[in-house]
């Protein structure tokens, strides 16, 4: 039994620690839990599962034989796996590729539409459209155009007096014929966020480069280019991980073909789990798949941080 | 009062629980390939039939060829009971599937004489057993595909070409049916993944074996009548006699390239038929004949791969009575016929293609029957999808030139005894 003075005591206590200033602290923080569970259970759990996933010799069809094998997936998937250098390369590639066309192209259709005076509306509208249109689809019609006999593209080359291409057939125009239908549907994308950057920068600066008479390129070089670079490097890191886990496109031109020369690391895991039901190769390759993502994000975040400084 | 209203209770809880034991009972879920959901009439043929004799009523799952395993394996690693029966092809009922799937023997003893069980085709009722042939027997045969060459008459009596044999024969007439810009002599799948294996797999098994041996422990591509057809399978691409972008061609592309009337021969599954006769799709309708797979001393000609679908229960079923009514109404004598008539399956009992209302219909069903019985089904092996897609790999390796035939399958068979020995 408590005398009165210990109660008094522990009241007092009590009181301190749920004194106005630590419920300032702590307030915003209960808020926000639900959503950090939220986050947690849809994001952390399955990822930091996954990882430990990537450490078991495990296939879905003889899950009583699953056991424990370490970093063998992954010593395997480097050094045995005949596809895994393949796949990286062609992914690599492809990332490199997309983003290479669809910074310059997307930059160049934002300038211009910035540019116009009228229509811009219209315009920009009809240049988005690729991006609306859902990748299945984008793949079936493109699928249509490659072909060598009756495609659309062939056609148009052979207007011009070039022999036909084995567009989905060959190593090289495949790798090609995938990479420009991907810049084709999502170059838009690039378009949108660099017209919102561009239509979002104070005009009280081109004025003062006009005064001091800067010409056009000195002004997009010194000027306008520098202010859009936050976004663009936002938009581009966005895209290089879509591109870095692509799956639709590939997969509905060639299926990862010829042979496994457009094969994507997002075709090579669904092979291996659900051709192969082996979920411990398949989430070690995912795990490869992450960590390429966070080295790019984290070298593109540098380069926003340092233009920052 | 509260005595009348808790009998009353009682009574409904009661009634309710015997309802519900009665509809679940009367109910099955089945997973389909939506091609072999139309070849059973769809919502109105064997599953509307099945609800209004029976009471069962059935919820059909579809799922294409590329997914319906994996929705399948998924949902027995889970717990099983989602689907009561599901449709899969042969090499997927193996030593690791079967534990998954009820053993039929049981079921079958009991089913009625009018069932007649020994008359479904009997190499898909040992495939349909494992281990093969005398095994408990884990499937039920539903539909069944042979390679058969579908070609142009017209095109093989302009060019005075007599039906080839052996694959030089074939080879030889592809290059005389060739009208460069115009007509490919052969047409077949390039496309990496099952469209090339499986086209190869229909040149493979002419020379009477398959990937592997029957005990599931050797790789039999580095034989020499493997290379042998092998090469016969690149000759017409090599010389022009196909199509230069082969490598991109599935089953859409290769069927297509037939019924526009753009290619003169190829080893195409045999219930296409009915879609090239159809003049509404079809370029070619009045104009396609037939021959059996020829082989490489055109002896045991027909014999090709079998690509047969089963049906199979779900060991944690909660209607197995239901669900063995669903199988057997998928496969009796009645709606085999049926199937094979209205629906376009390819049927799965010798009788279907003995009647003479279905000879009629198809002159080509004599055909189908003896390439069927020459035939064989690929081997049930866990790593059949492994197998494939090194089968694949390696025949495009061939294919782009990159390896010689020998070099293809040699390196395929040392990736494949790899599997082999897990």
């Amino acid at each position: 039994m408590r005398s009165e003075a210990q109660r008094r005591a522990a009241r007092a206590a009590r009181g301190r620690w749920l004194s106005p200033a630590r419920r300032q602290v702590l307030v915003p923080y209960a808020l926000m839990l639900p959503a950090y569970l939220f986050l947690g259970a849809i994001l952390i759990y399955p990822a930091v599962y996954n990882v430990w996933l990537s450490f078991w010799s495990w296939r879905l069809t003889t899950p009583h034989l699953a056991k424990f094998v370490g970093l063998e997936n992954y010593v395997r998937l480097l050094t045995v796996n005949p596809d895994f250098w393949g796949v990286t390369r062609f992914t690599l590639g492809f990332t490199v590729a997309t983003i290479a066309l669809e910074f310059v192209l997307g930059l160049a259709s934002a300038l211009l539409l910035y540019g116009l005076v009228r229509g811009r509306r219209l315009l920009t509208s009809f240049l988005l459209t690729p991006y609306m249109v859902a990748p299945i689809a984008v793949g079936l019609g493109w699928r249509l155009m490659w072909d060598r006999d009756i495609g659309v593209v062939n056609f148009a080359i052979g207007l011009v007096g070039l022999a036909k291409v084995n567009w989905l057939a060959e190593t090289w125009p495949a790798f090609w014929a995938v990479v420009l239908t991907e810049v084709w549907r999502s170059t838009p994308f690039v378009t949108m966020i660099l017209l919102a950057g561009l239509t979002a920068l104070p005009n009280d600066v081109f004025e003062a480069a006009h005064v001091d008479g800067a010409n056009r390129w000195q002004t997009f070089r010194r000027i306008t280019f520098p202010l859009i670079l936050p976004p663009l490097v936002v938009s581009l890191m966005f895209q290089t991980i879509f591109k870095l886990r692509v799956f639709d496109i590939p997969y509905i031109l060639t299926e990862g073909g010829p042979g496994t020369s457009t094969m994507p690391y997002g075709l090579f895991i669904q092979r291996i789990y659900f051709r192969y039901f082996d979920v411990g190769n398949a989430a070690a390759v995912s795990v490869v798949l992450l960590l390429l993502g966070a080295i790019i994000a984290f070298f593109y975040l540098r380069l926003v941080r340092e233009r920052d400084i | 009062m509260r005595c009348i209203a808790l009998r009353a209770a009682a009574t409904a809880a009661l009634i309710f629980a015997l309802t519900g034991q009665a509809s679940a009972a009367s109910k099955v879920t089945l997973l389909i390939h939506p091609t072999l959901y139309q070849a059973a009439g769809g919502p109105s043929g064997v599953v509307a039939d099945l609800e209004r004799e029976k009471g069962i009523q059935v919820t059909v799952v579809t799922s294409p060829y590329t997914k319906i395993k994996d929705k399948a394996v998924l949902s027995f690693a889970a717990g099983g009971g989602e689907f009561d029966v599901v449709t899969l092809i042969g090499p997927w009922i193996n030593q690791e599937t079967i534990g998954f799937f009820e053993p039929l023997d049981a079921h079958i003893k009991k089913a009625p004489a009018g069932y007649a069980y020994e008359d479904l085709i009997e190499s898909l009722r040992q495939t349909a057993r494992f281990p093969k042939p005398s095994g408990p027997a884990y499937a039920i045969p539903y539909r069944v595909g042979t390679g058969i060459v579908y070609y142009r008459k017209d095109l093989l009596a302009k060019a005075g070409l007599s039906i080839p044999k052996t694959w030089d024969e074939f080879i030889a007439a592809a290059e005389k049916l060739t009208e460069p810009g115009k007509v490919y002599g052969v047409v077949q799948r390039g496309k990496p993944g099952e469209h090339v294996e499986q086209d190869f797999k229909r040149y493979l098994f002419s020379t009477g074996h398959g990937t592997i041996s029957d005990d599931g422990k050797k790789c039999l591509l580095d034989q020499p009548d493997s290379i042998r057809v092998l090469e016969a399978f690149g000759a017409s691409f090599f010389k022009g006699w196909a199509p230069p972008d082969m490598l991109a061609y599935g089953r859409d592309e290769y069927r297509n390239a037939m019924m526009q009337g753009r290619a003169a021969m190829g080893v195409f599954f045999s219930p296409y038929w009915g879609l090239m006769k159809d003049p509404k799709k079809s370029k070619v309708a009045e104009d396609l004949g037939w021959f059996l797979v020829p082989s490489l001393d055109g002896k045991n000609v027909g014999a090709t791969l079998n690509s047969g679908w089963f049906a199979v229960m779900d060991k944690k079923s909660k209607n197995k009575a239901a669900a063995w009514e669903l199988m057997m109404a998928l496969t009796n004598k009645k709606n085999q016929l049926r199937g094979g008539l209205e629906w376009a399956n390819g049927p799965v009992r010798t009788s279907v293609y003995q009647n003479p209302e279905f000879q009629k219909k198809f002159p080509v069903a004599e055909g189908w029957l003896t390439a069927i019985s020459r035939g064989q089904e690929d081997a049930q092996h866990p790593r059949s999808a492994e197998i494939s897609d090194t089968v694949s790999k390696e025949v495009i390796n061939f294919l782009q030139k990159k390896k010689s035939a020998a070099q293809a399958m040699k390196d395929a068979c040392r990736q494949i005894d790899s599997f082999l020995r897990m």
